[in-house]
């Protein structure tokens, strides 16, 4: 009688774990750490371009800002001052509605400073 | 009572193992994101570069909602036809202007359905 009683009691926190293991075994193949993102920015979605790429780029919020690894620039001009080789390819991440004159301007500032092959980063859309 | 005392320290054991698996679930759950990034090239071509009226050089003028193609409007669904057309045509390449109001959403829609036309180099003309 006692041990029927236990029994019970013991199998469904065994099936939990199972599930709890599953999710989180999950979450570690399929998921991957995000490096720091500034908040507000949506990046610019596109559809069949080469997956995939790295993450860390210069992000440009929607107004402009400009954004290294969580740490916001004053300028472009520091942005190049700061940055070792123009010959390495540089990455931009801009805001989906940032305004494409403003990043053509960027672009071709960037180009005038040195820099010979430049990139956007868009998001995979699902 | 030996037996006894071996199923509550069982017990425990799995008690303090799920709270660390729970622990484990959510901080993956939380630090996780699924968003994978693909990259574009962008160059600009300075005014000088580019030849005023060559030939084998179709006009792309990007607007807000549609695409002006050789002064053709042009909707974006019939854009990756009209290009293809023009590369059999013997056009090796675009030169694309932009209206003022675009976003770099369009911009890049509008490049990566220009890509999908192959052996057509894109030039981005200089805004400023």
């Amino acid at each position: 009688m006692k041990r029927q009683f236990k029994a019970s009691k013991r199998e469904p926190i065994i099936s939990l774990i199972n599930i709890v293991f599953l999710i989180l075994i999950f979450f570690m193949v399929a998921g991957s750490l995000s490096a720091n993102r500034p908040s507000g920015i949506e990046f610019v979605q596109a559809e069949g371009l080469e997956c995939c790429t790295a993450e860390e780029a210069l992000d440009i919020l929607a107004d402009g800002t400009l954004v290294r690894q969580g740490e916001r620039l004053a300028s472009l001009e520091q942005f190049i001052a700061e940055t070792e080789s123009l010959e390495t390819t540089i990455r931009l991440r801009p805001d989906r509605e940032f305004p494409a004159r403003d990043l053509l301007q960027s672009v071709s500032t960037l180009q005038d400073a040195g820099a010979t092959h430049i990139v956007v980063l868009t998001e995979q859309a699902t | 009572m030996s037996l006894k005392r071996v199923r509550n320290r069982r017990r425990a054991s799995i008690t303090s193992l799920i709270d660390v698996i729970f622990l484990l679930l959510l901080f993956f759950m939380l630090a996780s994101t699924f968003s994978k990034f693909s990259e574009i090239d962008i160059a600009v071509a300075n005014a000088s570069g580019i030849g005023q009226s060559s030939t084998d050089v179709a006009s792309l003028h990007i607007q807000s909602d549609h695409v002006f193609c050789n002064e053709t409007e042009t909707p974006d669904v019939e854009l990756v036809s009209r290009l293809g057309e023009l590369r059999a045509a013997g056009t090796r390449g675009v030169r694309i202007s932009l209206a003022g109001e675009v976003s770099t959403q369009r911009l890049v829609d509008v490049l990566s359905l220009v890509k999908q036309v192959p052996g057509l180099t894109i030039q981005i003309e200089d805004p400023s």
